[in-house]
């Protein structure tokens, strides 16, 4: 099934789940106020953002997982794929740790067991930072087990592969601005 | 399985954590079940947490100040999470590490577990990104915001394929925190960056320690403002970083690591008084009282406080420095006193009595201005302290007074307290007719709208009180003293006084005055007076000398 949202289109194998959101700013006074006198020469001035977040993942995605999948991880079974596009913003894309242009294509190699935000027994992961079309991303995949990566990778590569993304000049054209 | 597209408008739903009341005052461990009741009392009534040191104290040989002295650590536990911390076996160190703190929970350590305490990047680690977690009690309810910092590729730079260098590459090493401390998290394990900061670094280490603020990082740190959210780490923390209350909502509200004060360096610690507390930071402390609230204090002016007492002296600090005072000046109240600078003077402490003073003066805006030295101390209990246009002076003999303007410069004239005035006895009393007087040990200073500031001292001084003064026969001086081989003398508006040397001197004035200085006055054969003139009731006047009576 494909699904798509933010200009970000994903195919959804049967029965997996996923989420294409981008959360509401609950604004911080304490951030804000600040942000406006911020005194750090290198500091960002300016209001706290939130980007699109992409989650496609073998299990029921439950409500409040974290956007690199905190409280989904850590109940995912020996053969669940967890897989978390996120977004950056285009003030950064095509630089620096964004430097690198296209999707990333995942294979076995690229995971680890110390890839993951929390280490977990047995989990694995892989980590990607690049541009596509103006818009800077992170692919964040997560296996249930390293031990099955073999098994378990190419299904997450097979969603990543499905990933499609406007570019932002093209969104801006229609009046989008992510 | 569903796909769900997450609305713009609606903000995915977030159970609410329990209600919690914080506890007023640290409080024991109550273990038991049967205490739970206690605990609702606490949490529900903040005066409850008095019946519940009674109840825990009653019959059981504790002392109440047994059970509330020391108990911060389990205080700061019954604050931030008061159901666990009370109902479930375990300790208040491991409710204020938080879950998972543990290496094999997988997730980083903190900074200031081993970082000596600095909630900041330790050196060779770099600010990679950044998350928040809502409704941390570390933040009074609000959002936590955690920094990851990222060890640096120093040793080599392969595996930078994927942004992070292979581990043998990485300036730190796996590890986990110090023994005898509940943050034993993974320090320089996890492999992984969040991303929104410093992304001119392509390649980085992993993850070395973390550090926290309740206020963005994008506001004091080299990141985007692009937020990412994991809730799972509210409650996450270490015993070196100061738990939420005033202090840390102050920090909060002046920018945290964005202010003067940077980063934490330890936990809340208790005065020794037994009053205060304080957080140590990079920049300066907070104190905190339950009379002055908190206030922070710059390392420079909290030096100074500490090298002038500190609260024994000044007391605890009050309020926030006041800036934008006369001639540049900025000032920082104590409980006691305060230590003030302007442009045109030096750091300086006034307190106690001569902060009452200066006050009672009008301050930096008043008639003394600002401090010029700190208080001088004599041995013989005296003491005084300078300002840019007087002093205030005290002595065993005498009262607390201040001295200013033209007063000050004709007492330091005169030679200041050691000089033949002596120490003020009263302050600048104003007169009719814009005159003024300030009475001294030995004399005084005074003045009308048809003089100039006269000095009168000694037996001169002591005879124009006996004429009446000011309000007197003779009104006010129009010389200073004059001392001759024999004696001394002062001319009035209305007359003189004159005396042998270290005798008593007495008023001579009107037609017998007259009479008197033709005769050749006191190196005349009349002499040097030994009465004051009086006035009869026919209008003439009759002095008493040494070599007779002159009636004129």
């Amino acid at each position: 099934m494909r699904t798509n949202g933010y200009g970000i289109t994903v195919d959804v194998p049967s029965g997996w789940a996923s989420s294409v959101q981008r959360r509401p700013v609950a604004p911080d006074a304490a951030s804000d106020a600040t942000s406006r006198s911020s005194g750090s020469r290198t500091a960002r001035l300016g209001v706290e953002r939130t980007m699109p977040v992409v989650h496609v993942s073998s299990r029921v995605i439950p409500q409040g997982v974290g956007d690199f999948g905190s409280g989904l991880v850590e109940v995912m079974g020996s053969e669940d794929v967890f897989v978390a596009l996120v977004e950056y913003g285009s003030d950064l894309a095509d630089t620096g740790l964004f430097e690198r242009q296209g999707m990333p294509r995942l294979a076995p190699s690229q995971f680890s067991p110390n890839r993951m935000q929390r280490a977990l027994p047995g989990r694995s992961a892989s980590q990607h930072f690049f541009s596509v079309g103006g818009r800077a991303f992170c692919l964040y995949t997560v296996i249930g087990s390293h031990d099955r990566r073999m098994a378990t990778v190419p299904r997450a590569a097979g969603v990543v592969r499905s990933l499609a993304v406007e570019p932002a000049a093209a969104m801006r054209r229609r009046g989008v601005v992510v | 399985m569903s796909t769900v597209e997450r609305d713009l408008a609606v903000e995915p739903v977030v159970t609410p954590p329990p209600t919690r009341t914080p506890a007023p005052a640290p409080a024991t461990r109550v273990a038991s079940p049967g205490a739970s009741s206690a605990l609702d009392e606490v949490l529900t009534r903040p005066s409850g947490m008095v019946r519940l040191v009674d109840r825990l104290t009653r019959g059981r040989g504790l002392s109440r100040r047994g059970v509330l002295v020391g108990a911060a650590v389990a205080g700061s536990a019954l604050v931030t999470d008061p159901k666990a911390y009370a109902l479930r076996p375990q300790s208040a160190y491991a409710t204020i590490c938080g879950p998972a703190s543990t290496f094999s929970g997988g997730w980083s350590i903190f900074c200031a577990t081993i970082n000596k305490g600095v909630n900041g990047c330790p050196p060779g680690s770099f600010t990679a990104g950044w998350w928040k977690a809502a409704d941390s009690s570390w933040c009074g309810g609000g959002y936590r915001y955690i920094v990851d910092c990222n060890a640096q590729c120093t040793k080599c730079t392969s595996g930078c394929s994927d942004h992070i260098c292979d581990s043998a590459c990485w300036n730190c090493s796996c590890g986990t925190g110090p023994a005898g401390q509940c943050d034993q998290r993974r320090s320089c394990c996890n492999a992984f960056r969040y991303g929104q900061c410093n992304t001119q670094v392509k390649c980085s280490g992993g993850v070395h320690c973390r550090v926290v603020s309740c206020v963005a990082p994008h506001t004091w740190a080299n990141c985007s403002t692009t937020s990412f959210r994991s809730d799972a780490t509210a409650e996450h923390s270490a015993p070196t970083l100061p738990q939420w209350g005033p202090m840390e909502a102050l920090y909060t509200k002046m920018g945290a690591q964005g202010s003067y004060l940077k980063a934490s360096t330890g936990p809340i610690r208790q005065a020794s008084d037994g009053r205060g507390r304080w957080v140590a930071y990079q920049g300066g402390r907070i104190w905190w009282t339950s009379a002055t609230g908190a206030v922070a204090l710059a390392t420079f002016v909290n030096d100074i406080w500490e090298a002038n007492g500190g609260a024994g002296a000044l007391g605890y600090p009050k309020g926030a420095k006041q800036t934008g005072l006369p001639d540049g000046g900025w000032l920082h109240a104590f409980e006691k006193g305060a230590i003030v600078d302007s442009l045109s003077t030096t750091t300086q402490v006034v307190e106690g009595v001569r902060w009452t003073a200066w006050v009672g003066a009008g301050r930096e805006s008043g008639r003394l201005r600002y401090p010029l030295a700190k208080v001088e101390f004599q041995p013989d209990g005296s003491w005084i302290q300078r300002f840019q246009d007087g002093a205030i002076t005290d002595s065993p003999a005498t009262t607390t007074q201040v001295v200013w303007g033209i007063r000050w410069t004709r007492w330091v004239e005169a030679g200041r307290e050691t000089g033949v005035l002596g120490f003020p006895v009263g302050p600048k009393e104003d007169l009719p007719l814009f005159s003024w007087i300030q009475r001294f040990q030995r004399g005084c200073l005074v003045d009308s709208n048809e003089t100039v500031t006269r000095l009168v001292r000694d037996a001169i001084w002591t005879a124009w009180q006996q004429v009446g003064r000011e309000q007197g026969r003779l009104s006010y001086p129009t010389t200073e003293q004059v001392a001759s081989s024999t004696g001394v003398s002062q001319r009035f508006r209305r007359g003189g006084i004159w005396g042998r040397t270290d005798a008593p001197a007495f008023a001579v004035f009107g037609a017998t005055l007259t009479t008197w200085e033709a005769a050749g006055g006191p190196e005349g054969s009349y002499g040097y007076p030994t009465a004051h003139t009086v006035t009869n009731g026919d209008g003439t006047t009759t002095g008493v000398f040494e070599g007779g009576t002159i009636t004129a």
